[in-house]
């Protein structure tokens, strides 16, 4: 990583085609960057921001098979999520991780309310407050929207076509990658609606 | 149904869709569905080329996304209404997410807004992708243009290759077929027509490297059938709204207009004030929400919602 930056005067300026490497090093080297772009960020990271750390010949869906293909041996991979990728621990060590369990801050702490009031809005998206209390029977406390809103996992949707106009609510890609999913379509399926498969005919 | 204004000079013959197309049943064989598809698509690009612009293309393919949007909600196992996809489009507020079903309608609508006669309109459409699409569209593309077969033959081979490399993204797949076709046939942008009605069986037999051009045929000729009959009966409509247009007074109404001529559902609130979409003309929210209103009186625009706030309107 010797040549990867050039010292500027007061502004560090990334050389992107690092023209000096021969061709291998140069490669390696504009893997390691991607590689650490996405391991630094909690948050998918997108393309166009790979992009701005290697140079213009560089094609980073090969950087990333490259890199994926270093890290077959290890307990964890990049993976797409909501538009973008991510470091993942593979699944199979999720028990050896949930054993552990020792991810204190860092986790998600659900309470059970929470969590029903989540998976409400994830599958009844977009629904106000009115909506959800249909569902639970019950009014759902402002704060524990509040928290959902703060954890980043639901975002203001569509007003709500009511008196008072309130906004609805919607899961974020944040919520999606909490939950590992690449669209919401990847949750689970609750009904099937059978006839929806009868045909053009 | 309206009976068109007999003095309109610019109306559209009487509605033809000849029983012939279909032969009174659904063909079953490559021929038959082929022909079928050919000759609606054929009287669809009659009416797309109009020259007297009778039939209002845009208003056309505003509703012809939404139908598109409820078809795809129907395949992702949603399955909401149209009234729910308007409402999550219309009625977010900047800054705020449209969630699933708006963005369903965002995805259709941009989709075939795509001017074709753009040289760059791979990237624009590339860019509604995501990002592990991205890099194989212009191989998929290149390989149903450069296909020596039918219009609807070179789509069917861009949704298969799409839809066999991604199972789960229907509506790109559905997309890059009507560009396709809509390509093929010289047409300024698309409609959404493969998005009408080729179901989960088919894209799922297209997965499975099944030949699916009879079942996308049929599919194509049942979606022209539509547009065709959907473009006559909005050609009949633009004429009585185009008629009474020289009653309007308020200032801003030929621009306001011109809006009810190129959009499915119109919120005053958003689209006609401050500033008509579309254009630099001013309008009050007061005197936007009594433009729709004397349209309505006048017979050719309607509320869809039945509801007291938040109404929507739309050409009657």
């Amino acid at each position: 990583m010797v040549a990867a930056r050039k010292q500027g005067h007061e502004l560090e300026v990334l050389d992107l085609e690092l023209d000096d490497l021969p061709d291998e090093l140069r490669w390696r080297e504009w893997m390691n960057r991607i590689e650490a772009v996405i391991f630094a960020s909690s948050k998918p990271i997108e393309r166009e921001a790979l992009l701005l750390v290697v140079g213009k010949g560089a094609n980073i869906d090969l950087l990333i098979d490259d890199i994926q293909a270093d890290l077959r041996a290890k307990p964890y991979e990049i993976v797409p999520v909501a538009g973008g990728w991510m470091f993942r621990t593979r699944s199979h060590y999720a028990t050896a991780i949930r054993t552990a369990a020792d991810v204190g801050e860092q986790s998600h702490n659900f309470s059970e309310e929470e969590m029903g009031v989540l998976c409400a809005v994830a599958y009844h998206q977009p629904i106000d407050r009115a909506g959800l209390a249909d569902i639970f029977g019950k009014e759902i406390n402002r704060d524990l929207l509040s928290r959902l809103r703060y954890k980043g996992l639901i975002g203001n949707g569509p007003k709500s076509p009511r008196p008072g106009a309130p906004h609805t609510f919607v899961t974020t890609t944040e919520f999606l990658a909490t939950f590992d999913l690449r669209s919401l379509r990847d949750l689970p399926d609750l009904q099937i609606n059978e006839q929806l498969e009868t045909g053009v005919l | 149904m309206n009976q068109p204004l007999k003095h309109d000079p610019d109306a559209l013959p009487k509605p033809i869709f000849p029983s012939w197309v279909f032969d009174h049943q659904t063909p079953d064989c490559l021929e038959d569905a082929a022909f079928s598809s050919g000759a609606a698509l054929s009287l669809l690009h009659v009416l797309l080329n109009d020259p007297n612009n009778s039939v209002p293309v845009e208003l056309l393919r505003s509703r012809l996304s939404l139908r598109a949007a409820v078809h795809c909600s129907k395949i992702e196992g949603r399955g909401v209404t149209e009234a729910d996809i308007r409402d999550a489009y219309l009625l977010t507020l900047p800054g705020d997410v449209m969630g699933p079903d708006g963005d369903l309608l965002a995805f259709w609508r941009t989709g075939t807004a795509i001017s074709l006669r753009h040289s760059r309109f791979h990237d624009r459409l590339q860019t509604l992708l995501p990002e592990d699409m991205q890099e194989y569209l212009p191989d998929w593309s290149a390989r149903a243009e450069e296909a020596r077969s039918s219009p609807v033959a070179k789509s069917v081979s861009v949704l298969t290759s799409v839809f066999q490399a991604f199972p789960r993204q229907e509506a790109i797949a559905l997309l890059c077929a009507d560009v396709i076709l809509a390509r093929s046939f010289g047409w300024d942008r698309p409609l959404p027509l493969f998005g009408l009605y080729v179901n989960r069986k088919t894209l799922r037999a297209a997965s499975e490297g099944e030949d699916v051009r009879v079942a996308c045929y049929i599919a194509i000729a049942r979606a022209a059938q539509d547009a065709v009959r959907l473009a006559h009966d909005l050609a009949r409509r633009a004429a009585r709204l185009r008629a009474v247009a020289p009653k309007l007074r308020s200032k801003g109404s030929a621009e306001a207009v011109q809006l009810f001529l190129s959009e499915d559902a119109v919120l005053p609130s958003t689209m006609l004030s401050p500033t008509i979409r579309g254009s630099s003309a001013t309008m009050t929210a007061r005197s936007a929400r009594r433009f729709c209103e004397r349209l309505i009186e006048l017979g050719v625009v309607r509320e869809l919602t039945g509801r007291a706030t938040f109404r929507l309107y739309g050409v009657a």
